[in-house]
């Protein structure tokens, strides 16, 4: 099972915490009662035990077994670990669905899906870049690359439906097309292999993107899920229901057709890559092949390496 | 005459299910909803589909320049009309590729899941012109269906006309090729074939016992009284063995689409069949094979536990099973035609009500089909509420009081309480889903609440789930005492347990819909409520092993089975209790983390007993007993590959594989594991057959036995063994072995004895 868990929830995600402590509890049940149960069976089987103990009479009500301190026992135990893991759970409850953050003060993506597609728009916008030390964008009034060692690299813009290539050699290419916040836009900095060393781009607020997606690590990142929210409402078809999951984040909820504000979830991206977003709601013929990704990148000028984001249960906790 | 006119009535019942509602027009092209026709719209014969400039026989690698023309000369146009003039759809398969020419003004057609299809500004059009590249294969044969729609241009779907042409291009070697036939219809034909070898098998059986005086008059004498039986102990068998074929069913269903499932980006089924096949497979094993099972159990045991001689109500009784049987073949049939029901066993709005072909655009005539099957089910079920409810009240033997009764009694007692009390609301919400499908009421879609279907399923589904256990947990007490040669241990409180289950099954519900948008304010309340059943449930298996404690267990096949079941349906509850917390569930809600759980108590629970339950009671039912080798084998065998099959789907829901997905990619992780479940699904469902094979060869070789082969206590082995029909020539007196002569009647003793009462009167009655 090691390798399979690369492909669980981040560990810093609520699920991750809470697994732990459900395993913890459940294996100690589990193995108090399979161990009551193999001692029973072995201890108290034809021949170890001598059969003089029949007390079952065909047509009469047997004699009653009972102990009223077992019972109670075995009542009160459960309960009182039933209460523990439900104040555990309620902890989760909050921080999932409770304690929603406000979308103005977060990153925020609307979802929209549609039989069988994941559309994406960005109530946001969002600038990103590789962190390294050996390339930097800067675009601003003018577009400036730099490049630290080595030739034979080229730099790729593209700006909305501009492209320009430019050669780069060691230290800082200037070039005057002026940024636009509007436009959707970026450089790609590849090796003579055409190898892609270096990325910087631009998602501008109410771009549309659709099946694969970007959003940014470390801060609160929400979606605002609708059920075919743009389709031809012909006053019948008004969408089917389908379920947004990111599994990185262990985090789904239902889109709801015919729901107007849709339903809302968030998730708290902590490192860098590249995840998958299935559909979680049968939603007809091409359900299982309604996936997509997510790709976490660090904003411009930071790194998803630097601090540690997500739910640590403990404090968080604590505070709800 | 009386039958003349309720099948005509049926039949003009059925008619009416398949009529097909109007949709609204599609200019901007249509996908895999049109594969078989532009139906949403009329057809008409006056409607040409002309094709001019495709070979009939092609050079391979050559392309050709073809122009397609959609007319309808006796088309009237509409005033005013919006311009679309004509729509198609183009499918090529067998070989070689279609592309649309831009036209003048430079618009090109757009290629829907598969198919080329027209665009808003094509549907102004009714000539197109395409380019046909021939394939490479010489002996291949492109086969291209071209469905052709004219259209008045006016509102709504009336008054167009479609058509559909089909054209073979062969290669120069091509030879003519039969097409394979669905897997659906194959799989169909199978089922018809073996319930006609179970007919001509019951009829061989016959003839062998007396060849010489075989005629078919005899074998409908012979035939004759199971139809019309009314004995609860045949009703009971029918049931049971429905149940069983169901469960084979249900099972081949699974195995196939575990071999879709075995390989990552699989194509043995297609998209359509996978989904049909998972929709049946639920369906199939929750309501045409573990609730019959049961119900053959209840029928036949219940009466015996209490000493009657019969159920209350005997006809209604057979009424019941045969409702069920006409059930079946309503939830099957969309398969035969093609078009099978695809919405899954919970049936979830609004795809269901638009459902059944890719997008949502009219139900098809196969889901409609499925869901009145259920509907029906649902009438079988609440007439066995009624029937259950009343024997229990009123029927009981002299001696069988409320905390006298057998746990096997008390807990289809609560099952069949919680089943009576949950259907309405099931079958409300499943006629609700009928009239938004057939005549255009808008409780769930396009505009009504989808939630609301939710609601009223899960009220029901949730109660459901427990009906479908606590008859096992009936079971597993019976067979662990007499097993252990001691009395249940903690008889009152294995009572109130399942009566604490029993009431608290009907405030869980929305654990099923914490991701689905509910007010979170609720999902807190179930999450409450859900962690609380698992109180009763704990109590029930302390109370179980403490029965072990201090017997003398001897090892039957039954008894087997239901240590088998300590371990699986404790590993289920488990797995249960991760669920109503929210950020777990967040993960596993609809992964195969759910699938692993609900196979666990499912299989683990519900049918390991059930397995118990044939071991035990066969003796009683067939007066010999199953084979005690092959019911060892049997054992070790499945209960070992149902574990190798379902542990694995723990880790693989966790890794994010999704429920009811027709296959996953390569590069996602999940193929070792899901081989690996493939293979032991296999296993576990081969070994069915042994089973099957015991319980035919022991009918007439095993071991005689004489009324009590166990050494149970209740009154069923006061019997003989198969019982007689009255079950009890002269009702029994059951005595106590507790000395209560010192202690007041309680308050359940007193209602008993006025219930009694009641039913003193009315018992002579019933025997007639």
């Amino acid at each position: 099972m090691g390798a399979s868990r690369e492909l669980w929830p981040d560990e810093n995600s609520l699920f991750d915490v809470l697994y732990d402590k459900f395993m913890f509890w459940s294996i100690l049940v589990g193995v108090f009662t399979f161990t009551w149960m193999f001692i029973a069976i072995l201890r108290f089987r034809d021949g170890i035990e001598p059969a003089g103990k029949e007390e079952l009479k065909v047509g009469t009500f047997p004699k009653e077994r009972h102990n009223l301190k077992l019972e109670l026992a075995w009542f009160a135990g459960p309960t009182v670990l039933i209460i523990w893991v439900t104040y555990i759970a309620f902890g989760s409850m909050n921080i999932i669905w409770g304690a929603i953050p406000d979308p103005d003060e977060t990153f925020t993506i609307e979802v929209n899906g549609v039989q069988w597609e994941w559309e994406y728009r960005y109530k946001d916008g969002l600038t990103w870049e590789d962190p390294s030390a050996d390339f930097d964008v800067a675009w601003s009034d003018s577009l400036e690359i730099y490049a630290a060692s080595g030739v034979g690299f080229t730099a790729n813009v593209i700006q909305g439906s501009n492209t320009w290539s430019l050669d780069l050699i060691d230290g800082i290419i200037t070039n005057n097309s002026a940024f636009d916040d509007y436009i959707n836009s970026s450089v790609t900095i590849t090796d003579a292999d055409n190898n892609i060393l270096h990325t910087w781009a631009h998602i501008p607020e109410g771009q549309l993107m659709i099946k694969h997606f970007f959003i940014p690590c470390d801060e609160d990142v929400m979606f605002n899920l609708h059920s075919d929210k743009y389709g031809d409402k012909n006053g019948v078809y008004q969408g089917v229901q389908h379920a947004f999951w990111l599994q990185e984040w262990g985090n789904k909820e239902d889109l709801v057709p015919g729901l107007d504000g849709g339903t809302w979830m968030y998730v708290q991206p902590n490192d860098a890559g590249t995840f998958p977003v299935r559909c979680a709601e049968y939603c007809g013929e091409y359900h299982s092949v309604m996936t997509g990704t997510v790709t976490v990148v660090a904003k411009e000028g930071y790194s998803c390496d630097t601090a540690d984001y997500g739910v640590v249960f403990a404090n968080k906790l604590k505070e709800a | 005459m009386k039958h003349i006119r309720s099948i005509a009535v049926l039949a003009l019942l059925m008619l009416a299910l398949f009529a097909v509602p109007q949709m609204n027009a599609l200019p901007t092209g249509v996908g895999s909803a049109g594969d078989k026709g532009c139906y949403c719209h009329d057809k008409s014969a006056s409607t040409i589909i002309t094709v001019d400039g495709l070979p009939e026989v092609f050079e391979s690698g050559s392309e050709y320049t073809f122009n397609v023309s959609v007319t309808n000369p006796t088309l009237v146009r509409a005033t005013p009309n919006n311009g679309n003039v004509a729509g198609f759809r183009i499918l090529i398969s067998g070989g070689g590729v279609i592309a649309h020419l831009e036209d003048a003004q430079g618009n090109s057609a757009k290629e829907m899941s598969g198919g080329l299809t027209h665009t808003e500004e094509l549907n102004n059009f009714d000539t197109w012109t395409f380019v046909y590249t021939a394939p490479a294969d010489d002996t291949a044969v492109s086969t291209i269906t071209i469905h052709g729609n004219a259209v008045n241009g006016g509102d709504g779907n009336a008054n167009d006309g479609y058509a559909t042409k089909i054209i073979d291009v062969a290669g120069p070697n091509a030879s003519a090729k039969a097409s394979s036939a669905s897997a659906l219809v194959i799989l169909m034909t199978v089922i018809g074939l073996a319930v006609g070898l179970i007919l001509v098998g019951v009829m061989w059986v016959f003839y062998t016992r007396n060849p010489e005086t075989f005629s078919i008059g005899n074998f409908w004498s012979y035939i004759k009284p199971w139809l019309t039986t009314h004995d609860h102990k045949e009703i009971g068998l029918l049931y049971f063995l429905f149940g069983l074929f169901f469960f084979l069913v249900g099972g081949l269903l699974a195995l196939l689409f575990r071999i879709q499932l075995a390989l990552p980006e699989n194509d043995f089924l297609t998209m359509d069949e996978y989904n049909s096949f998972f929709t049946l497979h639920g369906t199939t094993m929750i309501f045409l094979a573990a609730m019959p099972m049961i119900a053959g159990f209840m029928n036949y045991i219940l009466p015996l536990q209490i000493g009657a001689q019969d159920l209350a109500f005997p006809r209604i009784n057979a009424l019941g099973f045969w409702l069920l049987v006409a059930a079946a073949p309503l939830i099957f049939t969309g398969v035969w035609s093609g078009e099978s029901a695809d919405i899954t066993w919970v049936m979830y709005p609004p795809y269901s009500t638009l459902a059944g072909l890719g997008t949502a655009q009219g139900p098809n005539s196969g889901t409609i089909a499925f869901i009145s099957g259920i509907a029906l089910l649902g009438a079988s079920s609440t007439l066995s509420g009624i029937n259950f409810i009343t024997t229990a009240f009123t029927m009981r033997a002299p001696g069988v009081t409320w905390m006298k009764m057998p746990l096997f009694t008390w807990s289809v007692l609560i099952s069949v309480f919680m089943l009576y009390v949950s259907l309405p609301a099931f079958v409300i919400g499943v006629f609700f889903l009928l009239f938004d499908s057939t005549i255009g009421t808008v409780f769930f879609t396009s505009g009504g609440d989808p939630l609301l279907f939710q609601h009223l399923f899960w009220f029901f589904g949730h109660p459901e789930v427990y009906v479908v256990v606590v008859p096992a947990f009936g079971i597993v007490s019976e067979v662990l005492a007499t097993s252990a040669r001691r009395s249940i241990f903690g008889y009152k409180s294995m009572v109130y347990a399942m009566v604490g289950i029993g009431l608290v099954g009907f405030i869980v519900w929305g654990h099923h819909m914490l991701t689905s948008g509910m007010d979170p304010y609720w999902r807190s309340i179930f999450m409450l409520t859900t962690m609380g059943v698992a109180i009763p449930t704990g109590v029930k298996i302390f109370n179980w092993l403490a029965t072990l404690w201090g017997g003398s267990l001897i090892f039957k096949t039954h008894t087997l089975w239901s240590l088998g079941f300590l371990i699986t349906f404790t590993l289920g509850g488990l797995s249960g209790m991760f669920f109503p917390v929210a950020g777990l569930d967040t993960q596993f809600h609809d992964g195969y983390f759910v699938v692993a759980h609900f196979h666990y108590v499912f299989i683990g629970g519900t049918v390991f007993a059930l397995f118990s339950a044939i071991y035990y009671w066969y003796p009683k039912a067939m007066g010999r007993k199953l084979n005690e080798n092959l019911g060892m084998w049997h054992f070790l065998i499945a209960f070992s590959s149902f574990n190798g099959a379902f542990w694995p789907m723990h880790a693989v829901g966790i890794m994010g594989m999704p429920r009811r997905t027709h296959t996953y990619a390569a590069d996602s992780g999940f193929a070792e594991l899901n081989m690996a479940i493939s293979i032991f699904a296999m296993i576990f469902g081969l070994s069915q057959l042994i089973l099957v094979w015991n319980l035919i060869h022991s009918s007439k070789n095993g071991e005689k036995v004489g009324k009590d082969p166990w050494g149970g206590w209740s009154l069923e082995w006061a019997t003989t063994s198969p019982p007689p029909t009255p079950s009890f020539a002269v009702i029994p007196t059951q005595l106590d072995a507790n000395d209560e002569s010192h202690r007041e009647p309680g308050v359940l003793d007193k209602i008993g004895k006025k219930l009694w009462a009641i039913g003193e009167k009315d018992n002579e009655e019933v025997s007639q």
